[in-house]
């Protein structure tokens, strides 16, 4: 916003010269050059429609008991095999999705939306704000990750939602110290100062002028969080404290794969893809929108 | 550089306050009565009082938190509702192990990690970089149970290499910690990659190739160190994520560590044991930053001299 | 005019950067002579293609997009350009050395001032280890600096900027070079050190002999120390003279603009005249002469065409419609 106001200045020089670049197109033409970002985002687009319509396209329900072809090996009939109660595990895998998907996602949105407006607080108001925020996110980092979601899940109990509580609340302190870094840094900056001068409230100042600064990096490690989440979300499924039975959830799919693990390997092997697969693109997807949104590196 | 460590070691001492409250409260944190949870739902009302008084749980919160901290100056963690013996050796039993496991891993992932890493940032946009920084992605994407079952399936059912599970022989070490190391090893990767690729554009590597050093003398004599500094505080963070993933790294293998007896531990609604495990896992995070942040200091002559 | 060996020539030289959105052309076909024993200056805004020339010369352009397209290096008569990256290698540090504008990260924060200055003589010379270090201190010893065998073993943060630039200078020099390029050495220091850096370096030159190619937007610091004045603008160079002659006669619209551009002591100024406009974008050049665009005298046929140099005898060449027509201006 600010950027176009300042520009027009500029724009009398450059358009002889050079066909002018908006900062959007600038950021597409650089991300749609990074092949393996593009997939990954064609990959987490497929996903997104796997997530909304899974049940309505998947061959066969959740849990369609068929206990005729049990712990059966991928085949026409069932593309990924069977579990051990006959139950297809495409289907399942595929009706899963929604539940990895939006575990990851609301966890993060959630430590996200927390994350920075503690940030854009503690680093806009220093003093005692800040002091107090710096130090319970220094605590929550003395806690190793999972660590901690384990040690929420066990006061809060078993289940989805409260994974998502525990995965939210650690990834909160990652974004606030992200956003109040950058709250210091532009905090000073002539654009803000003009704006303070002009009188714009606090708020305003946060909102339209620091946040949209802070912004890139904030998609940056939004994209990457929601890969580590969703590993995370499953890990503790896996280990019994996440999603229960018979929900088709990946990690939860894999646990109980293993006990079948020496005579019907595909139950360990299908889901664990899965999980790789999804948390493999969000990571590639992260990578690729911090080559094309951070402006140091340049080109060559 | 004794003052730093000091000024250091006392700059914790919030932390770790913060950090023991926090554990202790935690207890306090279940819903409902803690006492009737932990005896379980058949218990007499008899058996909630003795668990209440076992605990201390009737005493005023504030007696209950000094008593908990006088405990712990003395080494006293509590008794396992569990196995009845005191949680500190049920958790000496098992640290050794935990131990090994973790720093086989840390080791492994940082002598691959840096070396991947200096290798694709060295050949920037090249084909080693390709595939350095691919392996990295894949690395830190991959789920480490399932990639611990690939491990398990290949090396151990198929080939016969390596033992399943268990504990007590270097061979038992092998496949946990590829397992446990492998996401570790990747984030080293990638984080010395951009390290050094900001090094080499430094001044003072200019500098160097003006004096006609040698490309090796160059790199691993002026850029390495360099970049070094950076990537130290990144391996300690790291860490943390280590004993986190020991957790799921022990469960797969069945490897008789603290990460395991969490699990159990949370399974039984072992609470005592639980707050302890906590404890210990923060404490030795805690301690790693203090150790990397002294590395930190002797790798910077600037830190190290003042 | 005394005849003196041409220890360094650089004929026709073009060096380009292949960027994604095209070529630029930072050098653009320049030429120029450094006798032995001389200080030649080459003097010119940022972006006038000064720095390149140096890294051009040194064949430090490797791990940049950039490449020497066209053109001779000659090294006491021996092209350079077509080197291998090794033989290049040898000669750097050895006989052609370099002094960079920023002594403050120019020197490794994490190593000691003696392994930085003895790693230089390890390098091309078969000495000891020791040996190495004897030389080194009494290079050090030469910049004038306090108490050398405390800074030896001391690491640049404890150091004084003016005293990182004379362990720079040590360490360039430590090898005895024929040739000493120095890119803007004192820019980043305080003026009263200044004259001091200056000072050495005039007389480690005299002392060990070699010549110098002194990089600066500075005219003041070019009449102190050159014996001649090459000036380049957008990769070209617009005039050449001895020192003297330049002042005494500046004859391009942009060396006149610079000169113009500094005050002279003693003499009461009300402004300082600064030359209007900026450099070109590198990507855009004008057609006719690159200077045109800034130029006061500037006429339809210098937007249209590029001058060729005009010999104006002493040595004084100049490349301007204006003085091609009109003789001496």
């Amino acid at each position: 916003m600010s950027q176009k106001e300042m520009n027009p200045k500029d724009t009398k020089e450059s358009m002889q010269n050079e066909e002018i670049r908006t900062p959007v197109s600038e950021v597409i033409r650089k991300f749609v050059r990074q092949k393996n970002a593009v997939i990954a985002l064609a990959f987490v687009l497929l996903l997104v429609v796997f997530a909304i319509i899974g049940e309505s396209v998947a061959p066969y329900g959740i849990n369609e008991y068929d206990y005729s072809c049990i712990l059966q090996g991928p085949s026409a009939a069932h593309w990924l095999g069977t579990d051990e109660f006959g139950r297809d595990l495409f289907s399942r895998i595929l009706i899963g999705t929604r539940i990895s998907l939006s575990v990851g996602l609301s966890a993060v949105t959630v430590g996200m939306i927390c994350g920075t407006i503690l940030g854009l607080l503690g680093g806009y108001y220093r003093g005692m704000v800040d002091a107090v925020i710096m130090r319970i996110c220094d605590t929550l980092f003395a806690f190793p990750g999972i660590i901690l979601a384990i040690a929420i899940v066990a006061i809060l109990g078993s289940g989805l939602g409260n994974v998502v509580i525990a995965v939210a609340v650690f990834s909160t302190p990652t974004f606030a110290r992200l956003v109040r870094s950058r709250t210091l840094a532009l905090k000073n900056a002539v654009f803000v100062q003009a704006a303070r001068n002009l009188g714009a409230s606090d708020a305003r100042i946060l909102f339209y002028h620091i946040l949209p600064g802070a912004l890139p990096e904030i998609i940056v490690q939004y994209t990457m969080s929601i890969g580590s989440s969703i590993l995370t979300a499953s890990s503790l499924s896996f280990l019994g404290m996440g999603a229960q039975p018979p929900t088709p959830e990946w990690g939860l799919l894999l646990s109980n794969g293993r006990n079948y693990m020496m005579t019907a390997f595909h139950t360990t092997l299908f889901p664990g893809i899965a999980i790789f697969l999804t948390v493999l693109s969000f990571n590639l997807l992260g990578d690729g929108l911090r080559d094309a949104l951070d402006p140091k590196l340049t080109e060559g | 550089m004794l003052k730093y460590t000091l000024k250091r070691m006392i700059g914790m001492i919030p932390t770790l306050i913060i950090v023991v409250t926090f554990v202790f409260f935690f207890i306090r944190l279940i819903p409902g009565d803690p006492a009737r949870m932990i005896a379980g739902e058949q218990a007499t009302l008899e058996d909630v009082e003795a668990v209440r008084e076992n605990l201390g749980l009737n005493k005023p919160i504030y007696v209950q938190y000094f008593i908990y901290l006088n405990g712990l100056l003395h080494g006293d963690l509590g008794t396992s509702l569990r196995t009845k013996r005191p949680v500190a050796q049920e958790i000496a039993s098992r640290y050794v192990n935990t131990m090994q496991l973790t720093l086989a891993s840390l080791a492994w992932a940082t002598v691959v990690g840096v070396l991947m890493g200096v290798w694709s940032g060295k050949h920037r946009g090249k084909w080693q970089d390709y595939t350095g920084m691919t392996v990295a992605v894949s690395g830190i994407s991959v789920p480490n149970f399932w990639l611990g079952f690939l491990l398990i399936m290949l090396f151990a059912v198929k080939l016969r290499w390596m033992p399943t599970t268990g504990a007590g022989s270097w061979r038992n070490l092998v496949l946990p910690a590829i397992t446990l190391g492998t996401s570790i090893a990747a984030i080293i990767a990638r984080f010395t990659r951009s390290s050094i690729i900001e090094t080499l554009k430094e001044d003072y590597v200019r500098t160097a190739r003006a004096k006609g050093l040698k490309e090796r003398a160059v790199l691993w004599g002026h850029a390495f160190r360099n970049s070094m500094i950076s990537v130290v505080t990144v391996v300690g963070l790291q860490f943390g994520f280590l004993l986190g993933g020991s957790v799921v790294t022990e469960q797969v293998f069945a490897f008789p560590g603290l990460g395991s007896l969490l699990i159990e531990s949370v399974n039984y609604r072992d609470y005592p044991a639980i707050q302890s495990l906590i404890l210990i896992f923060s404490l030795q995070f805690l301690v790693i930053n203090l150790l990397v942040d002294i590395l930190y200091a002797v790798l910077n002559p600037e830190i190290k001299l003042s | 005019m005394e005849s003196r060996k041409n220890i360094l020539e650089v004929k026709n030289l073009h060096t380009y950067f292949h960027t994604s959105s095209g070529i630029v052309r930072s050098v653009d076909g320049v030429d120029f002579t450094l006798q032995e024993g001389k200080t030649l200056g080459i003097v010119g805004e940022s972006g006038s293609g000064k720095s390149v020339t140096a890294l051009s010369i040194m064949g430090l352009l490797d791990d940049t997009t950039g490449r020497i397209e066209e053109g001779e290096i000659l090294l006491d008569g021996r092209d350079i350009v077509p080197l291998s990256k090794e033989e290049k290698r040898q000669i750097r540090g050895n006989k052609i050395s370099m002094i960079f504008q920023e002594p403050m990260t120019s020197l490794n924060p994490v190593m000691k001032i003696g392994q930085q200055l003895t790693e230089c003589i390890l390098q091309h010379q078969k000495v000891s280890k020791d040996e190495a270090w004897r030389i080194a201190e009494e290079m050090l010893r030469k910049t004038g600096v306090p108490r050398v065998e405390r800074m030896m073993k001391e690491y640049p943060f404890q150091l004084s900027g003016g005293q990182r630039q004379r362990v720079m200078i040590a360490m360039a020099l430590v090898c005895r070079p024929r040739i000493l390029i120095a890119d803007e050495p004192t820019t980043a220091l305080d003026v009263t050190i200044q004259a001091q850096i200056l000072d050495l370096m005039n007389n480690l030159k005299r002392d060990i002999g070699t010549s110098t190619l002194f990089i600066t937007h500075d005219l003041g610091v070019v009449a102190e120390v050159c014996d001649e004045v090459v000036v380049m603008y957008c990769g070209r160079v617009v005039e050449k003279a001895d020192v003297y002659e330049l002042f005494a006669h500046p004859t391009h619209p942009y060396t006149k603009g610079l000169l113009h551009s500094i005050p002279k002591l003693g003499e009461r100024v009300d402004e300082l005249e600064a030359i209007p406009g900026n450099v070109p974008n590198p990507k855009y050049m004008p057609a006719g002469c690159k200077f045109a665009p800034r130029c006061a005298y500037a006429t339809e046929k210098c937007h249209q065409a590029e001058p060729a140099f005009t010999d104006l005898g002493n040595g004084h060449t100049c490349r301007c419609w204006l003085c091609e027509k009109g003789g001496m201006a």
